[in-house]
């Protein structure tokens, strides 16, 4: 049994490929059905695929430091195309510098990302999480239904 | 090849919405030919008729040949598509049908409404294709589709290639309409699965739509079932890769009165180095169908489409173009004779024509990246094709290649918002269908490959200004 259908790729002009590929293979083994769409992957295709895959996450990389921009607008855009609940994680070197995690994590939960990873998280840990976050989310739905 | 065995003639009819055509084709020896032709109008209450009398003034004195025959009466099979994103499950739905020799009349995205309800039910398509979801994805707008067809008026046959997981549900909500299953054109996104869309809609075509039209005695009778002549053409560009290597990546035009259709036969992606594909990958061999682009029926939504190449040429010539439009909309069988009327005809072919290829063309453009240049490819890649076939009434006609290199530079022509470049054939190899030889050979094409590719390569007149033994 899957725990659901995760939709995964790197986002913007970033042809980093080799992360991806971890992440692809790591969260398949741990359970999950992994649409990956590779690299340079824009908004509109993480949620075209969402849509017709019937995701429950879309999970977005972002390593060349452009990921504040590329990411602008993200939740937006779910919302304004339906998906205004779906789990949405970002990770990476998402910004250019050093900054504090808690910067970082506020810039981007600023744009309806739910959770945002840095390089050194723990996947593991990632992926308890993410469990804990599409469980809360179709127990939402449940009610929203049965209501 | 199974065909070789079966005798050396064939008789190969072409039911059109105004001539029904034969060619008897001698196919022994290395250059099979054509011994004979004949056409008679087609008659739109009973096709069988015509079918008749051209079989019968052909065959005089040898019943027993055997016949293939295709038909684009009544305008050819119309498809509305109902998909799911844009970019994905319509734009599928869509290859699906075109390559099943359909013309996709309506598509919808997304959650019908009683609006698209309407307007399915107002444009009375020959079969809905409904799709949506990878296999194990989308549910809910898939059902809610499946369940606003279901309320329709609509009594056509449907067939549903969406979402297998949901194939009972859907089964159960449709029961009471004409429904057929397919396969998942898309089980996964970017991967596409058309063949059994395909042949499921290609049955459709014999046991519904054929059906009624008088051809259930000439399919017993002959022991052979038409298909959409598109399709019977989709099958020739594929024997000809496949038998004759060296005419693959290959470009086929056939433009008509009512649409203009483009068939290509190349690698859709090339890859390598800095190269990267966005969207979905294209088949190696696809045809688009363009319902707004024709020379007589659709002269008018042609004219609108290519208003801005069409000011260009003509320039100040453009008096009483406006007019031509409207009497050759009206009268599809009236030819350009003056020479400001054939001047009209020329634009306007030739502006079909950039459109046509402008969008059965992928497009690449340039991304900068800390990685550095990348050149970013969405759609089909025609930069490899090396061949050009024009066929159809007025690209038959062409007397040099002039007009097709024309089309290409305008169609070339980068996208002024975004950059975009078309990725279209360079300098292709033109070659025209003088002798109208592709709907003959496409009848073949599926029974008798070999013949059917070496009959239209040996007919096929070469346009290149360097080419040696024009037969024009």
């Amino acid at each position: 049994m899957q725990k659901g259908t995760v939709v995964l790729g790197v986002i913007g002009s970033d042809c980093h490929s080799v992360g991806n590929r971890i992440l692809d293979g790591f969260f398949t083994e741990r359970g999950w059905r992994v649409v990956n769409l590779g690299v340079m992957v824009s908004q509109d295709e993480f949620i075209d695929a969402a849509i017709e895959t019937g995701a429950d996450a879309i999970l977005v990389s972002s390593l060349y430091g452009h990921g504040e921009i590329d990411c602008a607008g993200f939740r937006d855009r779910c919302v304004e195309r339906g998906l205004e609940d779906i789990v949405l994680y970002v990770g990476g070197n998402l910004v250019v510098g050093i900054f504090p995690r808690d910067t970082v994590t506020a810039k981007f939960t600023a744009m309806g990302f739910d959770r945002v990873f840095m390089p050194s998280d723990d996947l593991v840990e990632a992926d308890r999480i993410l469990e804990g976050d599409v469980a809360a989310r179709r127990r939402r739905r449940a009610a929203a239904g049965s209501a | 090849m199974s065909g070789d065995a079966a005798g050396a003639r064939v008789l190969s009819i072409d039911i059109g919405s105004t001539w029904t055509k034969g060619a008897l084709v001698d196919l022994d020896g290395p250059s099979p030919r054509v011994i004979a032709r004949e056409a008679f109008p087609t008659t739109p209450a009973d096709l069988a008729e015509g079918f008749d009398r051209v079989r019968a003034s052909l065959c005089r004195g040898a019943p027993g040949v055997p016949v293939r025959f295709s038909s684009s009466a009544k305008g050819g099979l119309a498809i509305a598509a109902v998909g799911l994103v844009p970019d994905l499950t319509v734009n599928v739905a869509r290859m699906a049908a075109a390559s099943a020799g359909g013309k996709v009349t309506t598509s919808f995205a997304y959650r019908l409404t009683s609006d698209h309800v309407a307007a399915l039910e107002r444009a009375r398509p020959d079969i809905v294709l409904l799709c949506g979801g990878t296999d194990g994805g989308n549910e809910g707008y898939v059902l809610h589709n499946a369940r606003a067809l279901a309320a329709s008026s609509i009594g056509c046959a449907i067939l549903y290639a969406g979402n297998a997981s949901i194939r009972d549900e859907v089964r159960r909500i449709l029961g009471a309409k004409d429904l057929a299953v397919a396969d998942n054109v898309m089980p996964e996104v970017g991967r596409l699965d058309i063949e059994p869309a395909r042949s499921r809609i290609r049955e459709l075509f014999l046991a519904r739509i054929v059906e009624g039209r008088g051809l259930a005695r000439v399919s017993a009778e002959t022991r052979c079932d038409p298909k959409p002549t598109p399709l019977a053409v989709y099958e020739l560009v594929a024997a000809l890769a496949r038998e004759i290597p060296e005419w693959d990546d290959l470009c086929l035009v056939d433009m008509g009165g009512a649409t203009t259709d483009v068939y290509s036969s190349t690698e859709s992606f090339v890859g390598g180095a800095g190269r990267v594909l966005r969207g979905i990958r294209e088949p190696r061999l696809t045809r688009t169908v363009e319902g707004d682009l024709g020379l007589r029926v659709s002269a008018a939504s042609a004219a609108e489409s290519g208003r801005a190449v069409i000011d260009a040429l003509l320039g100040t010539a453009h008096d009483g173009f406006d007019a031509w439009i409207a009497r050759v909309g009206s009268r599809p069988q009236l030819l350009a004779a003056a020479s400001d009327e054939r001047a009209f005809d020329d634009a306007l072919a030739l502006s079909c024509l950039a459109l046509s290829l402008a969008r059965h063309a992928g497009t690449e453009e340039e991304a900068w990246t800390p990685q550095g240049k990348v050149l970013v490819q969405r759609g089909k890649d025609l930069g490899a094709v090396r061949r050009f076939v024009a066929s159809g009434g007025f690209l038959a006609r062409i007397r040099t290649a002039d007009l097709v290199h024309r089309a290409l530079a305008e169609a070339a022509r980068p996208d002024e918002r975004t950059g975009a470049r078309p990725l279209l054939p360079a300098r292709p190899s033109v070659l025209a269908d003088r002798d109208y030889l592709v709907p003959v050979a496409a009848n073949l094409a599926a029974d008798f490959p070999r013949q059917a590719a070496r009959l239209l390569v040996d007919g096929l007149t070469c346009l290149d200004a360097d080419a040696q033994g024009d037969r024009g």
